[in-house]
């Protein structure tokens, strides 16, 4: 095992050294990485936002919101937790998650905490949770990683993760709302979060060689974060398709939208109402077919297509706020 | 020749798998070891390759849907 260090907190560089690490840059032998995060909810693989976050919420207190490439649910990280990662690039030829966690467990139980890896994904202590583990697999290699809880602000992540309610059809995965522990609990009082990542890391890394990330590495590492890792397109293109309803109270009457939403774009909005209009619904529809849903995008495009106005005293902005509902991470 | 591309059995406890993403279209040529689908179960993602050189004729589960493993989720025409 090769220990390596990101030197960041940001959780989508972090996604892209296990890339790197699983894709591109072989070292001859996996590779563990110990690391932590700014605040950060990470969405599962295959969930959507809007069903898992409070999206208003996390913008206002400047949380960032990253889709993980692995499967499950919807986690929130900060510096109050550690995550790690273990790189094999030659993985059993069927799904395994012992083999990974054993020595995260062996090193917790070293440690005092009675941890215990639960028979599918997770590590509990004291019968609750206090680690969550992914995976996912590309060509030759799996990516294994866990979350270790040790003073996470449970209080936060309880808020972030628990959103407004949408009449909204997915079919993504459902993030299952577990009872949680943080680590600290079973620690000494005055242990830090800092001291337990270092005395964890001395453990896991015990006897491993360290490899240092070159000015090559990091810049193809920064590439990476950007072209696969951040931004809209990752966290609401790479959504799985939905079917969402919403109803305003527009100036001239109500409105209510019924959307069909497919990797982030609009593939059809059936609109109905009481509101007048000097256009029919169908234009609306054709306006935003292939726009991303988010405000400013449907907003731009009810502007091109002549709609600014079109219904009676609403305007194209007041419009796309009616069928986008407000979203902080756009 | 016709071939079935089909949901994997990736460990012994697999029931059925999410397809999340098709990652080539209909029509489409694709070269043995390319990857052709993203399926997610157990809280693993795992890209499919495909296992022969040929052309993706037939799309037959849609992004989302939950499939049983051995399901059949294209067609492929199998170049020799």
């Amino acid at each position: 095992m090769i220990l390596v260090d990101s030197g960041s907190c940001d959780a989508c560089e972090n996604f892209a050294l296990e890339a790197y690490l699983a894709g591109e840059r072989d070292l001859g032998d996996a590779a563990l990485m110990l690391w932590q995060t700014e605040p950060t909810l990470m969405l599962g693989r295959y969930q959507d936002a809007r069903l898992e976050i409070d999206l208003a919420r996390a913008q206002a207190e400047g949380v960032a919101v990253v889709r993980r490439p692995s499967g499950g649910g919807t986690i929130y990280t900060d510096r109050g937790g550690w995550q790690f990662s273990v790189i094999d690039r030659a993985p059993d030829a069927g799904i395994r998650f012992d083999k990974y966690i054993a020595p995260v467990v062996e090193a917790l139980r070293a440690m005092g905490v009675p941890a215990a890896f639960n028979g599918r994904n997770d590590l509990v202590a004291g019968g609750r949770k206090f680690s969550g583990n992914a995976q996912y697999r590309i060509a030759g290699a799996a990516v294994h990683h866990g979350s270790l809880l040790f003073s996470t602000d449970l209080s936060r992540m309880e808020a972030l993760t628990t959103p407004p309610r949408e009449k909204l059809r997915s079919k993504g995965i459902r993030s299952v709302r577990d009872r949680v522990v943080n680590l600290c609990q079973f620690m000494a009082p005055d242990m830090t979060a800092e001291a337990f990542g270092r005395e964890l890391l001395l453990r896991l890394a015990a006897g491993c060689a360290h490899y240092a990330l070159d000015d090559a590495d990091r810049a193809r590492v920064r590439a990476i974060a950007s072209q696969r890792f951040s931004g809209w397109a990752r966290v609401f293109g790479d959504a799985p398709p939905f079917e969402l309803e919403r109803t305003a109270k527009l100036a001239g009457g109500w409105a209510t939208f019924r959307l069909d939403v497919r990797r982030g774009r609009i593939a059809r909005c059936d609109v109905s109402g009481d509101f007048f209009a000097t256009v029919g619904a169908d234009a609306i529809d054709a306006a935003l077919r292939g726009c991303p849903y988010r405000e400013a995008d449907v907003c731009d495009a009810l502007v091109r297509a002549g709609l600014d106005g079109a219904i009676y005293r609403v305007g194209a902005a007041e419009l796309a706020r009616a069928i986008v509902p407000g979203n902080g991470a756009e | 020749m016709k071939i079935e591309v089909t949901m994997p059995k990736m460990s012994p406890e697999m029931r059925s798998g999410v397809l999340c993403a098709w990652l080539k279209g209909e029509g489409d040529r694709v070269r043995k070891g390319e990857a052709l689908f993203e399926v997610e179960t157990e809280k693993v993602v795992c890209q499919v390759e495909a296992e022969r050189d040929g052309v993706l004729v037939r799309l037959l589960a849609e992004e989302g849907d939950d499939m049983p493993v051995g399901a059949v989720l294209a067609e492929m025409e199998a170049q020799p």
